[in-house]
């Protein structure tokens, strides 16, 4: 089975544009959409079992690095790998991301295949 | 050999035997070498086959390369495309879900930043069908980029990339130093210029527009005028 076959993604992104883009990509998960921080927490909370989160940086109401730090305190979700996609794509930012757990950087306008290897990379180290 | 009529001297019956094993001794010995050198020359028409068969085969693996590599050339090709496809179907579908002129600007600044990559740009609109009224600036990601240019939200003129795109619907992709623009893509529809979507800006990370850009700035040169077009029409026709 490959990968990504039926794994649960979260997608954290306030462009319709994007998350259209992730709908197509991802045709074998399960796409969850969120469109800004605390929408994403919320959908958590009915989605436990999300296997990988996408999520971008600059969103209204709550950033990226807020989602990211909140699911890193928390036990039941610092699990989940998170791949920030964004604009921002200065190595201050980068390292960030990473510093506070973030499993891949990837910077906008991305390739298809540049997300499926972060995805693939992400999933193949957590189990099903 | 001259006739003679000397005695023939038959050897002793033992040593005849002798000579008739050692004969048959050379003889076996002959028959084990003859075997053996059989052997050999089997062996080598056998090496003859295996180093023809080696050569095949070294042959099919060069085309197996070959076309491997090919193969892989034609992946990132098809990677390329179908990211290309993928960004102008959805571009695309976003600029004419609407006809709400706000969301269609909203569309148009999705497009430019999250598949051009544009850091700082903005949107400049006739204000009514004739391109000789007023230009607007409907969206702009940093005033200071155009503030020498602009009265409240109207565009004077000065710049001449600008100006070029709004009065010829000239495509400039090659920044000049009389302008701060790094390309001006000329909105059009039925030839008849709208306005034009100005680039100042490109994220650091995203490599200077290109060959591969242009599809996308297509797109916008005219799926994002007639959307912004039949946006602001409907919108006429509402009010």
């Amino acid at each position: 089975m490959n990968t990504l076959e039926r794994r649960k993604v979260l997608v954290v992104e306030d462009s319709r544009l994007v998350h259209m883009m992730y709908d197509t990509i991802l045709r074998k998960c399960q796409v969850v959409h969120a469109h800004d921080g605390l929408e994403a927490m919320a959908k958590l909370r009915d989605h436990r079992d999300v296997d990988a989160i996408l999520l971008d940086m600059n969103m209204p109401r709550m950033n990226g690095l807020e989602v990211l730090e909140l699911l890193k305190a928390d036990e039941s979700l610092k699990r989940i790998p998170v791949i920030i996609v964004t604009t921002e794509g200065n190595e201050e930012s980068a390292q960030q991301a990473i510093g506070k757990g973030a499993a891949a950087f990837l910077t906008k306008p991305f390739r298809a295949e540049h997300i499926f290897d972060a995805l693939s990379r992400a999933l193949a180290e957590t189990p099903r | 050999m001259t006739p003679s009529n000397e005695p023939i001297h038959h050897p002793e019956p033992d040593t005849a035997d002798l000579i008739l094993e050692q004969l048959r001794s050379t003889l076996e010995r002959a028959r084990v070498l003859a075997d053996h050198l059989e052997a050999r020359v089997g062996r080598l028409a056998e090496y003859d086959d295996a180093a023809r068969k080696i050569g095949e085969l070294e042959r099919r693996l060069a085309d197996y390369q070959r076309d491997m590599k090919e193969l892989s050339f034609r992946l990132v090709d098809s990677e390329k495309e179908t990211n290309r496809l993928l960004g102008l179907y959805a571009g695309l579908y976003q600029l004419h879900a609407s006809l709400d002129p706000a969301v269609v600007v909203s569309a148009v600044h999705d497009v430019v930043t999250n598949l051009l990559g544009a850091d700082r740009f903005a949107l400049l609109l006739f204000e009514g069908r004739q391109r000789t009224g007023p230009v607007r600036v409907a969206m702009i990601s940093d005033e200071a980029d155009m503030a020498e240019f602009c009265t409240d939200d109207e565009y004077r003129g000065g710049d001449p990339l600008i100006d070029a795109a709004l009065k010829e619907g000239r495509f400039r992709l090659v920044p000049t130093k009389s302008s701060r623009a790094l390309a001006v893509i000329p909105l059009a529809v039925d030839d008849q210029p709208v306005g034009a979507l100005v680039i100042f800006k490109l994220f650091e990370h995203r490599p200077p527009l290109g060959v591969d850009d242009e599809a996308l700035l297509e797109l916008l040169a005219v799926h994002a005028a007639s959307a912004v077009y039949s946006a602001r029409m409907h919108d006429g026709l509402m009010k």
